[in-house]
């Protein structure tokens, strides 16, 4: 088994983010523990400040080995790493160098799989001490559904109320038309 | 406002070299005359301006730049700046040189150049006279110079013409470039006499963390009147290495060259711009102006309750929403976990429900900066208590979803804008 490193939450979540974009307007809150974006994935923790501790595994293809018991909440989605560099996240401290980049076929379609313990431990508190693991495993895919392998109350109360979540909206652009002059003035030079 | 008229008068001639420096970071502001809303002496609500000039106080720059701000720490302008003059050359002949705030702008200073070697300045220009304004990537700086012909026979000086110009210093960069920009324009918008057939050219030099990359202002007569002429330069940093920050003040010379007349020389600097590759989560280089406090929207649309939240907490008192009080990024991990133990630490468990406390956990003005909580009906916060004024934190019970995006927001904006420890911000609701 790869080896769990500690992650910083400064707000409840941390990414596996495509070249560390976060477009969150665009997420996908519905099932409260995986959060697709139109790029990049944040993943919802127990705690909302403090360490974690995180492992990731980038594969080839669909697990194959029986899901360890150990685990409380799995969630499978789709992420698309647009840039092909996706990497799990400190929303704080920035990408976790430890853990393996989980896109090592390049730019496209990932199945992302998060498994959760702990997560009912201390919500919404500080915890300095990692009180939650995490598993987060992908392989190349074609886009398709949400899948919970493994539900808890949490998830069955946020796929509830997914209707009255935030709602994914179009992402900005990067930038204004202004500013898109000036950089290309940049660029010639 | 045109002063067309032989004068005769004593001017004392200062029997120094031919550079008059004139800094531009050092010039400008007569706070009476700083009529403008945007020209405010960082306490001036800069929601509330004239309609006439609503549309001028609009940016289009970064995503965080919605209108520019004035550079808070502009120094009082001299009276006016001295005249500076040159020695008479052997024909008696002497030129002067002296900055002005220039009474009248010419109309659409925004559409100045339109030249291949330059970009358009915002609108907002305008209201950059005699003092620097910016948004998160744009500076501008507007001032007047006057240029005057003497010549001086058997010990009486005649002024012999006189030039006066508007000159606009714009700077800009991009969030995610190493390389910025410094442009210089003038347009003699008046004059008379020999002062009408001066040239000007410039060059661009610096003084820090940056190298010249490239920079080009030809010689071009004044006139025509209210014809630009224009220089541009860039700048690229050398602070790439990871971690670095480094600033670097950019300078124009320019030359004013007369037949008969000895030459004279005037400077512009500009020193407002930033450059790191110290914002977490960001592979690149790039360049903004550090004062600016950006604006992060949290959209009521999307985030009902986080929206409501903030703007009950701003309208008690507490502060973010403006550039005279906005809140200060912090990267400190023992700041924000005490921030957030302090004002949630004792919060109830309520499913489907967060803690949210505003002003942030991750920045300088909660609770581990002193005052006390308050809370608002429906916040579901047992033991806090309502309050007003400009110290503490507001603490409410919010939609736990729309708490865990409030995480996403702050981080894009951190990274789109790159607010770093100690950087200024805006927090508002739309």
């Amino acid at each position: 088994m790869d080896t769990a490193h500690d992650v910083y939450i400064p707000e409840g979540t941390f990414g596996v983010l495509d070249a560390g974009e976060i477009p969150v307007q665009t997420a996908d809150w519905s099932n409260g523990l995986a959060v697709p974006m139109i790029q990049g994935a944040l993943v919802v923790t127990g705690i909302h400040t403090g360490m974690v501790r995180a492992t990731a595994t980038a594969l080839a293809g669909p697990p194959t080995a029986p899901t360890d018991a150990c685990w409380e909440e799995i969630v499978e989605v789709s992420v698309h790493a647009t840039t092909g560099l996706l990497r799990v996240e400190s929303l704080e401290h920035g990408p976790v160098e430890t853990l393996p980049p989980l896109s090592p076929a390049g730019q496209g379609w990932y199945r992302l799989r998060v498994h959760a313990r702990g997560r009912s431990v201390l919500p919404d508190k500080v915890s300095t001490e990692p009180v939650e693991d995490y598993l987060l495993v992908t392989w190349p895919a074609p886009r398709s559904g949400a899948d919970i392998i493994r539900g808890s109350d949490r998830i069955g109360h946020a796929l509830a109320h997914a209707p009255g979540m935030p709602q994914p909206q179009t992402p900005a652009p990067a930038r204004s038309a202004e500013q898109e002059t000036l950089r290309r003035r940049l660029l010639r030079e | 406002m045109s002063q067309r008229r032989e004068r005769s008068r004593a001017i004392r001639l200062i029997p120094t070299a031919v550079v008059a420096a004139l800094l531009a970071t050092v010039a400008a502001i007569v706070p009476a005359e700083a009529a403008s809303p945007a020209a405010g002496q960082g306490t001036v609500n800069q929601a509330t301006t004239d309609s006439g000039t609503q549309e001028q106080l609009t940016s289009h720059a970064t995503s965080g730049s919605d209108r520019p701000a004035a550079q808070p720490e502009q120094k009082q302008a001299l009276a006016s700046e001295a005249q500076t003059c040159t020695a008479p050359n052997a024909e008696g002949t002497a030129v002067c040189v002296q900055e002005t705030r220039p009474a009248d702008l010419p109309a659409r200073l925004a559409h100045s150049s339109l030249a291949a070697e330059a970009v358009d300045p915002p609108q907002w220009c305008e209201d950059a006279n005699g003092i620097i304004l910016g948004t998160r990537t744009q500076i501008c700086l507007v001032t007047g110079l006057t240029y005057t012909t003497t010549r001086t026979v058997n010990g009486t000086t005649t002024v012999t013409g006189e030039a006066d110009m508007v000159v606009i210093n714009y700077s800009y960069s991009d969030t995610g470039l190493p390389t910025f920009a410094h442009q210089i324009e003038l347009s003699m918008y008046d004059g008379w006499g020999d002062a009408l057939n001066a040239s000007v050219d410039g060059q661009a030099t610096l003084s820090g963390a940056c190298t010249l990359d490239n920079s080009s202002f030809p010689a071009q007569p004044l006139l025509p009147l209210n014809s630009w002429r224009s220089g541009e330069a860039f700048f690229d940093t050398t602070a790439t290495a990871a971690g670095a920050i480094g600033t670097c003040a950019t300078f124009w010379y320019l030359t004013f060259t007369n037949a008969g007349y000895p030459a004279a020389v005037t400077d512009y600097q500009l020193n407002e711009f930033r450059c790191d590759n110290a914002t977490v989560g960001r592979a690149n280089v790039g360049c903004v102006v550090p004062w600016y406090a950006s604006e992060l929207v949290y959209s009521s649309a999307s985030y009902p309750s986080l929206a409501s939240h903030v703007q009950q907490a701003q309208a008690s008192g507490l502060p973010g929403a403006t550039f005279a009080n906005p809140l200060t990024r912090t990267e400190d991990d023992t700041i924000i976990r005490t921030n957030r133990n302090l004002a949630c630490g004792d919060a109830p468990s309520i499913t489907g429900l967060s803690c949210d406390e505003y002003p942030i956990a991750r920045s300088r003005e909660g609770l581990s900066s002193g005052g006390t909580r308050r809370t608002f009906d429906g916040c579901q916060m047992p033991n806090v208590s309502s309050g007003t004024g400009p110290t503490g934190v507001s603490v409410c019970m919010i939609t736990a979803t729309e708490n865990n995006a409030q995480g996403g927001l702050n981080t894009q904006f951190f990274r789109a804008e790159r607010v770093l420890d100690g950087d200024p911000f805006r927090v508002t609701v739309s």
